[in-house]
């Protein structure tokens, strides 16, 4: 659980081939608009929290 | 002639409080609505990732400014059909449609460009040219 804590994933391996990862939640906080805008979001964040909203 | 912005384009724009001029589809509207009011935003907050969202009350009021001088073109169900039946040659699978049925409003509108974050989707969609936003808003040229 210690890396999962620490924000990185954990590969699972069966005879040492790797058949999952465990990806760690990242909080979510409900901001107002203003500390929204003033947040720093990279163009990556932007596009993949769009990619998200659309499944 | 007017330029296409997308929901990346958009949530850009909110981001620096503009209200820029240009054509998009309905849709955007609720792309930028659910991309606020979703999962989250990834950021840095104290040098810890965390996602940042805000409530659907404060999305929809951001919406209304942020799309205020938004000229809105939208896609008939015929011209969706048409759009689906080309996607089909291009091999456009899953969420990529949303992306391809911008291409085919800006299209439709006869954009002289898309102002998007997206380049590596859409340059394979489109032979519009494709604009950062950081470009189009700079020095106040929001249209």
């Amino acid at each position: 659980m210690r890396p999962l804590h620490s924000g990185k994933s954990v590969v699972i391996t069966e005879h040492g081939r790797p058949i999952a990862r465990i990806v760690p939640e990242v909080e979510t906080r409900l901001v107002s608009l203003e500390e929204f805008c003033a947040s720093e979001m990279s163009d990556e964040a932007i596009l993949k929290a769009i990619d998200e909203a659309r499944e | 002639m007017s330029v296409y912005l997308d929901t990346s384009a958009m949530i850009r724009a909110r981001k620096l409080n503009l209200q820029p001029e240009g054509i998009t589809r309905t849709h955007t509207l609720a792309e930028f609505y659910s991309t606020l009011t979703g999962t989250g935003v990834l950021t840095m907050v104290e040098g810890q990732e965390k996602k940042e969202k805000i409530s659907p009350k404060r999305a929809a009021a951001a919406a209304r400014e942020t799309f205020s001088k938004i000229t809105f073109v939208d896609l008939t169900t015929a011209d969706v059909f048409e759009s689906l039946e080309r996607a089909v040659a291009e091999n456009v699978q899953g969420r990529n449609i949303h992306d391809w049925l911008h291409c085919a409003a800006a299209e439709k509108a006869k954009c002289a460009a898309i102002v998007t974050l997206n380049f590596s989707d859409f340059s394979a969609m489109t032979n519009l040219p494709l604009v950062n936003p950081a470009k189009q808003f700079s020095a106040g040229r929001v249209a």
